[in-house]
């Protein structure tokens, strides 16, 4: 054996494996699957109501498929019909008719299978694209909150990964093993009608088979779940690996981070090897009932000849049937692997899509104009051991007319963000209403409100796809004309103009690279061709850097113009612009009015600005 | 095996085993071609003969079974001899309980090689990408992340392959040699199937593979589209545009549903076909062994036994045929993996990428013993900087000292972080007597910490976050946490502790993803400063963090780097961070125009108004 090979530790348990890497066996001890997953019935009555939907396809795949496993079965039948033509010495006519049945019966059986399969397939397919849209339909909704508490890692396995794993299963196992399993019970059924004699052999083998199905997915299941968690942290231990090779070459982690990799790594590759010491296992138990049977069908035949005077023919068939079914009964058992952890990813899917309602309007309201009125609004993110609310937001009324613009100030932690959420409809209030324009967020439209109110958070994203769809997430109608007075409007016009293909350059993920200053430029632009009456500005151009604050500023400020806007200040040159600034501090405004005034009344806010402006 | 000397005779940059001289540059020379998958063959050259032997063994005596099966019914059942059948039946029994337990070992050992071969390839590629000397990686995680799984998993799928595909492949060649040593009619008849099956399957398997590419590639990009949809959830919500989010994706998922279908039918076609040929087969087999029985030349048995030959030959002969298939997504991983170490500038053979060496080489950041505390270099000298839009820069970071750079403009600032990086070949920026260069910048990363302004945070606890490169002297385990707490005073982040619901066992994900950006920046700088780094140079670190915290930073960090060995350079134009430094140099037209403190410089208009954002 190669050294290298020596030294992965093959019969240590995953917990000696990740003995040096405290964070990789937090990973996999604490693995919160914070979102919902459905029981395998739940899943299945999932998957069969859809089919249900295209009851016709349904059936017309289930007809295909068992006229091919009928068909397959009837060859071993004809076969042992040209045994008993040769032992009656019928003639050479006989034997070529013989011949022409078989090929009959392959060619029925090669059509139907062609059918099945491409029709099986084309179900899955249709069924899985379908699911995957719900996923995402309800993943696009999932709450901010769930995603800050769990990180977006398990809703991204949810629409990539177990995607992907039931995809691949649709595309072969579940074609092949549905094709298998008809053509099983269809042997059976065959061998029982040749001969009473031979239900002795379905009756004591095809319950072996079963207990060792079971016995192998009982073992392999916690070893799977083992596994793909395993593999889920080290996918996420690369991808922020190298997200991060600026920090980690700085600060020269780079092989504690590949060794990070490398333990998850070992641990899975240590989990499948244990899987695989069970399918030895399995294929020495399943090694009884097939030679078990091979020996019954050889001794019941004696019988049948010698005792119930039943012709070779018959025995052949038999022995044919038998035969035949030892590959496909073990490819069964095999693909149960397949099949399990397809089936997890199908609990995972479902889960997402039958616990989590599909976003509904809550009423029919739309909001008549752009002012917004709090009352009694506040918030607490969830509880602590004792039970008590940890409170993020004490009650607040607020009342900000159409066109005002108000700054947010205060410390981290004092509630800003969660207040900037509140009054963009983002995010729900523990208690208390929000209006805008006199409609209830809790009982409004919500495509209005949705098109009435939009935050921009510090959170920059440049979407896949040309410059111009990345723009059109914003208005699909608008046209290229429209999409550079967007542009110019936040002054990106002119890096623009330089990309090779104008608007439809790719950019995102495998695109051209933004800067975080054209991405944010992006995001106003987007702003601008939403077109909303509100706008909240979450730290929109705090996280500049040093290049470019003052254009960001300007483009907000340009964007700004004519709605009803909340800056969350960082500068407090933002703040001395708005209409009227609330300082916040422990969940509370403690102090609110227009610049000039607070800057006179001498309070927290006068402070802040003395210091700021370095005028102490 | 002719492959070995091939690649033998390649310029290998990696001949040396001494680890680090040896590959210490691997960028600078031409990449060798090394098959990824010749690699893996080479590493179980001994085990594959006994395992191809052993499977051999295996497929053979499946193929007995049958002609055993025809035996007993023709000496046994047919000529009533219960002794016969019972003895043949234990035979059997006996003979496949030995089989499958050759099997298990066969099957234990080629798979141990797979999965090997999966986590070798997997931390190869890992430990290329990351490696400071490979060329800089210039693909999107994403693809890195499927090359290191998917792809690396494909490749090896070579060792589940070959132990199963040429003995299958011999049987099936022995059995028509028997059947043609019977019947040279059944030989020919076996011959046709054969080619027949083979002509069937090269005509079909090259439309079918790139049909599955087509599939597979749409599938993907209908996959990138919703992770992409996912991680920009933030700014879709915001927006409010998830319907229109969910009606692009629906198009990729439809387009992606469309190639799946027609892939669906070409597989049906593609099955169907080989059972065509089998049947046609079995019909011909049939027909001429049926004919010679009847004519007297052979028993009921051998006429069974044949049947069954020639049905489980052409049952073999339709698993065989899916190889080309699986070969051709084997080989295309396989290249993947190679193309992706050759970009890096590595190969697959490089001993510096063996699992062996990455699990107990330490990180090379110049020191003698890691974790040590450094003593002070005599701080940072730039001397003639030129890069970017630098115009000659000339300055002194003396250590006891915490020294401002202030850039009237941006690029400025970015150059001479780009400088101080050491990223190109000459750079004009020393530490002690030591230039700061590409080659040498790796050396001296234990005295020099430049912290990178975007914040990246690695899944662990808070103060792991904050030991990353803590001198070895600070305890990790909790015991004495007072040098994590100076460190977080010093990013004005003691209110974390508070917040965290855990302190410092607080677990923070991946990227930061629990915490805000001024939290994330806020820990980032914490890391830094507890690093204890004898030179630290920060740009901007308080660009995420509000007016009130940024005055508590900045008092607070000038405080504790404020150390007679210690060095820090603040590239920043935050007027807290200015008014705490001992001295700001003041960059003007990519040089300095001005020394002095930051009162001083507020007298000058184009100063005050640069700071007053």
């Amino acid at each position: 054996m190669i050294p290298d090979m020596a030294a992965v530790r093959w019969d240590h348990e995953a917990e000696d494996v990740l003995e040096s890497d405290a964070t990789a066996r937090r990973q996999l001890d604490e693995h919160a699957q914070i979102l919902p997953i459905a029981s395998v019935g739940t899943s299945f009555s999932h998957v069969g109501r859809r089919l249900l939907a295209h009851w016709p396809s349904t059936l017309l795949t289930l007809l295909v498929v068992i006229g091919g496993a009928v068909a397959a079965a009837w060859m071993p039948r004809l076969i042992g019909g040209a045994v008993d033509i040769v032992q009656d010495r019928a003639g050479s006519a006989a034997v070529w008719r013989q011949g022409g049945l078989i090929m009959l019966a392959g060619v029925l059986q090669a059509v139907l299978s062609a059918l099945g399969w491409a029709l099986v397939s084309g179900m899955g397919q249709r069924v899985l694209a379908a699911m995957r849209e719900d996923v995402i339909d309800r993943a696009l909704d999932l709450p901010a909150q769930t995603m800050e508490v769990t990180g977006i890692g398990d809703a991204l396995s949810r629409v990539a990964d177990d995607v992907d794993v039931t995809a691949r299963a649709v595309d072969n196992v579940v074609p092949n093993l549905i094709q298998m399993g008809f053509y099983v019970v269809v042997t059976l059924i065959g061998m029982a009608t040749l001969s009473p004699w031979l239900l002795i052999l379905v009756v004591v083998v095809v319950p072996m088979y079963a207990a060792t199905g079971v016995w192998y997915l009982r073992r392999t299941a916690p070893i799977y779940r083992r596994e793909r968690v395993a593999m889920g942290a080290r996918a996420q231990g690369l991808l922020s690996a190298i997200h991060g090779i600026p920090t980690v070459h700085a600060y020269g982690i780079e092989r504690r981070e590949t060794r990070h990799v490398a333990v998850l790594s070992e641990t899975a590759a240590v989990l499948a090897m244990r899987v695989m010491g069970l399918v030895t296992r399995v294929v020495k138990i399943v090694v009884w009932p097939e030679n078990l049977s091979i020996a019954l069908v050889l001794i019941l035949g004696y019988a049948m000849v010698h005792v119930g005077g039943a012709p070779v023919g018959l025995v052949t068939a038999a022995a044919l049937y038998l035969i035949s079914l030892l590959w496909p009964m073990m490819n069964l058992l095999f693909s149960l692997d397949d099949v399990q952890s397809a089936v997890a990813s199908l609990t995972r899917m479902v889960g997402v899509i039958e616990s989590i309602d599909p976003a509904s309007s809550p009423g029919e309201e739309v909001p008549a104009d752009a002012s917004i009125r709090l009352r009694h609004v506040s918030h607490a993110y969830g509880e602590d051991a004792d039970g008590t609310e940890r409170t993020v937001l004490h009650p607040i009324d607020l009342d900000i007319a159409p066109g005002e613009s108000i700054a947010l100030v205060g410390a981290s932690g004092a509630g800003k963000s969660t207040l900037a959420a509140i009054i963009t409809g983002t995010l729900t209030p523990r208690h208390g209403t929000v209006l805008h324009g006199c409609a209830d967020l809790a009982s409004a439209d919500l495509e209005s409100v949705r098109h009435h109110a939009v935050i921009v958070s510090q959170d920059v994203h440049v979407f896949r796809g040309t410059l111009a769809e990345d723009l059109q997430l914003a208005r699909p109608e608008a046209s290229d004309e429209e999409l550079w007075a967007a542009l110019r409007e936040v002054e990106a016009d002119a890096w623009a103009e330089l990309l090779p293909r104008g608007l439809d350059t790719e950019v995102g993920e495998k695109g051209e690279r933004l800067t975080a200053e054209q991405s944010q430029q992006l995001a106003l632009a987007r702003v601008a061709l939403r077109d909303p009456a509100v706008l909240v500005l979450d730290e929109a151009t705090a996280d500049e850097g040093s290049s470019g604050a003052r254009v960001l500023e300007r483009a907000a400020t340009q964007v700004a113009r004519d709605r009803t806007t909340v800056i969350v200040a960082h500068r407090l040159s933002q703040a001395k612009e708005a209409d009227r600034i609330l300082v916040m501090a422990d969940g509370r405004v403690v102090e609110q009015g227009p610049h000039a005034d607070l800057v006179d009344h001498g309070g927290v806010y006068a402070e802040l600005w003395a210091a700021w402006s370095g005028n102490d | 095996m002719g492959w070995d000397s091939r690649v033998h005779d390649s310029p290998s940059p990696s001949s040396g085993r001494k680890a680090a001289p040896a590959v210490a540059d691997p960028a600078a020379t031409a990449v060798p071609r090394v098959s990824v998958m010749r690699s893996i063959v080479r590493n179980h050259r001994r085990s594959i003969p006994w395992i191809m032997a052993t499977s051999a063994f295996v497929e053979a005596v499946d193929m007995l079974v049958p002609i055993l099966v025809g035996i007993i019914i023709d000496v046994g059942i047919v000529r009533g001899s219960l002794a016969i059948t019972l003895l043949g039946a234990a035979g059997i029994f006996v003979m496949r309980l030995i089989s499958t337990w050759v099997w298990t070992l066969m099957f234990t050992a080629s798979q141990r090689a797979r999965l090997f071969e999966r986590h070798r390839l997997r931390v190869a590629v890992t430990g290329a990408v990351l490696d400071p000397r490979s060329r800089p990686i210039e693909r999107p995680a994403g693809e890195v992340l499927s090359i290191a799984t998917s792809d690396a998993d494909k490749a090896s799928d070579i060792m589940d392959m070959l132990p199963w595909a040429f003995p299958a492949s011999a049987v099936v060649v022995g059995s028509g040699v028997w059947l043609a040593v019977l019947d040279p009619w059944l030989g020919v008849a076996t011959l046709v199937g054969i080619a027949v099956m083979v002509l069937v399957i090269r005509v079909i398997s090259p439309v079918l593979s790139a049909r599955y590419d087509a599939q597979q590639s749409r599938a993907a990009d209908a996959a990138a589209t919703a992770t992409d949809l996912v991680h920009g959830l933030r700014v879709l919500q915001g927006l409010g545009v998830q319907s229109r989010a969910r009606t692009q994706y629906r198009r990729r998922s439809r387009i992606a549903l469309d190639a799946a279908l027609v892939n669906a039918r070409y597989s049906g076609v593609s099955s169907g076909l080989t059972t065509l040929v089998t049947a046609a087969m079995m019909a011909a087999v049939v027909i001429i062994a049926a004919q010679r029985t009847v004519a007297g030349d052979m028993t009921i048995g051998t006429l069974i036994a044949v049947v069954g030959v020639a049905r489980s030959n052409m049952g073999m002969l339709q698993g065989l045929s899916g190889i080309p298939i699986w070969w051709a997504s084997m080989s295309t991983s396989a290249d993947r993996v190679r193309r992706l170490l050759a970009d890096l500038g590595r190969t697959v053979d490089d001993p510096a990428l063996t699992i062996g060496h990455l699990a107990t080489a330490r990180d090379e950041r110049g020191e003698a013993r890691p974790g040590e505390r450094r003593a002070g270099t005599g701080g940072l000298h730039l001397r003639g900087v030129g890069a970017g839009s630098l115009q000659g820069l000339d300055m002194e970071v003396p250590d006891g000292r915490v020294i401002a750079l202030a850039c009237a403009d941006a690029r400025d600032a970015d150059a001479v972080v780009e400088a101080v990086s050491g990223r190109a070949e000459h750079t004009g920026v020393h530490l002690g007597d030591t230039e700061v260069t590409s080659s040498t910048r790796f050396a001296t990363r234990a005295d020099l910490l430049v912290e990178p302004h975007v914040v990246d945070l690695f899944d662990g606890t808070v103060r792991e976050q904050l030991a990353t490169r803590a001198p070895a002297s600070d305890p990790t385990d909790g015991s004495d946490d007072s040098w994590a707490d100076a460190a977080l005073h010093a990013a004005g982040a003691d209110d974390l502790l508070r917040i965290l619901p855990e302190g410092y066992d607080t677990r923070i994900l991946d990227r930061g993803a629990n915490l805000s950006g001024g939290q994330r920046q806020r820990i980032a700088l914490a890391r830094a400063v507890a690093s204890d780094a004898p030179v630290l140079v920060l740009q901007d670190p308080t660009t995420a963090v509000d007016a009130v915290t940024e005055q508590h930073i900045a008092e607070a960090l000038v405080a504790a780097r404020r150390v007679p060995d210690r060095a820090t350079l603040l590239v920043t134009r935050a007027p807290a961070l200015l008014r705490e430094a001992d001295e700001v140099l003041y960059v003007r037209g990519g040089r300095i125009t001005a020394r002095a403190d930051h009162q001083d410089l507020m007298d000058r208009d184009d100063y005050r108004e640069m700071v007053r954002r």
